[in-house]
């Protein structure tokens, strides 16, 4: 074996092994921001690559392409491990991206598109510590924010990154790799938040990447902000547990819309509103 | 779908979780991925499903000094609403 990795998502352990080199240089890259597991049984996945070069995961992760091309693999897979994490913890999981400045934890919820990675991204080039840019665990008994620090990427505006990137992030080659047309950036190089760590939510911004508008921060009732966490919570039962939780967010923390159509202004205007 | 009269009884759907959050009241579908808020007559009519209709209009007139006619539409109507949503179901097995 040239790559076996333990790491943890939430509450799930899980051990990775591959006897490709090729397939462990991305797996690495995806795989940095999470923590080795406590001493627990993980729930092992064996990988590898065929003669043709393309990937095969066995034994237990049915839904994912019994062939694909690495590209293809490592976004299906990461996306994979969440799903399977969701069928033995306690979490929500929130389609958003979470920063935290400050001391403050900031979440920017929202379907793809609508600038929460550009957002999350632009904000942890600034130094602030890093959630993820794409799925916020939510403790139910709690109500904190926890961490799930994959690989961020970028898909589109690069050179905007670029005269972002300060420390010159971005330009290490060991950091930032092209994937499937995009530059991904492994949460290594960034200030990533434990995924242990509890963070209390202080604000909630619901990012609205809007090119031809003007920027425009708007205040959201607790209602339409309830009404819009349900649409991007994953893992939804029955449970009025989830309900609870999301109303008791909402409750007692303020949200926000952000129509933003330059990022540095929009991390500029979530500045002023942490302070 | 059964049909609304004044002697029907219905009950909450077992599913729709009602809660107050803020200042507001909402029902939420699990199934449908629905949350309806609620204006203060609708929470009433909610509140007061146990009753058959007849009994929730007499009580909403009483508690906010309406007039019969309007008690009735009002209730009436949000229950066609619940039904519609699928928010209620009938008391009685048809």
């Amino acid at each position: 074996m040239t790559f076996c990795q333990q790491f943890t998502i939430a509450e799930s352990h899980y051990q990775v092994s591959t006897n490709s080199q090729h397939i462990a240089e991305h797996l690495q890259h995806l795989f940095a921001g999470f923590q080795t597991p406590p001493q627990s049984t993980p729930i092992t996945f064996t990988i590898h690559q065929n003669p043709d070069q393309t990937i095969q995961v066995c034994p237990n992760l049915n839904e994912t392409p019994p062939q694909a091309t690495i590209d293809e693999f490592v976004s299906h897979f990461e996306w994979q491990l969440v799903r399977s994490a969701f069928d033995h913890m306690s979490f929500l999981g929130i389609h958003s991206g979470g920063v935290v400045y400050n001391g403050k934890t900031i979440l920017f919820p929202g379907q793809s598109g609508k600038g929460k990675s550009t957002l999350t991204l632009g904000c942890a080039l600034h130094g602030w510590g890093l959630l993820s840019d794409e799925m916020i665990f939510i403790r139910p008994n709690t109500t904190h924010a926890h961490a799930f620090p994959r690989v961020l990427c970028i898909k589109n505006n690069v050179e905007l990154f670029q005269t972002l990137d300060t420390h010159h992030i971005l330009q290490q080659p060991h950091i930032a790799r092209q994937i499937n047309n995009s530059i991904c950036v492994s949460p290594q190089a960034l200030t990533t938040i434990p995924q242990d760590h509890p963070c209390p939510i202080h604000l909630i911004i619901f990012p609205n990447f809007q090119p031809s508008h003007p920027q425009k921060l708007m205040s959201i009732s607790p209602i339409e902000s309830l009404t819009r966490l349900l649409q991007l919570t994953y893992k939804r039962t029955q449970s009025p547990q989830i309900l609870d939780t999301l109303g008791h967010i909402v409750e007692t923390v303020p949200s926000y819309e952000l129509t933003m159509n330059n990022l540095p202004d929009a991390i500029t205007e979530v500045q002023n509103l942490a302070n | 779908m059964p049909h609304i009269t004044a002697i029907s009884e219905f009950v909450p759907n077992a599913d729709i979780i009602f809660r107050e959050v803020g200042e507001t009241f909402v029902l939420f579908d699990p199934n449908k991925d629905a949350l309806h808020t609620l204006n203060t007559t609708a929470q009433f009519v909610w509140e007061h499903l146990a009753s058959p209709p007849q009994t929730i209009i007499e009580k909403l007139q009483s508690t906010y000094q309406v007039s019969p006619e309007i008690a009735q539409h009002d209730v009436m109507r949000i229950l066609e609403q619940f039904n519609t949503l699928g928010l209620i179901q009938n008391k009685s097995p048809q």
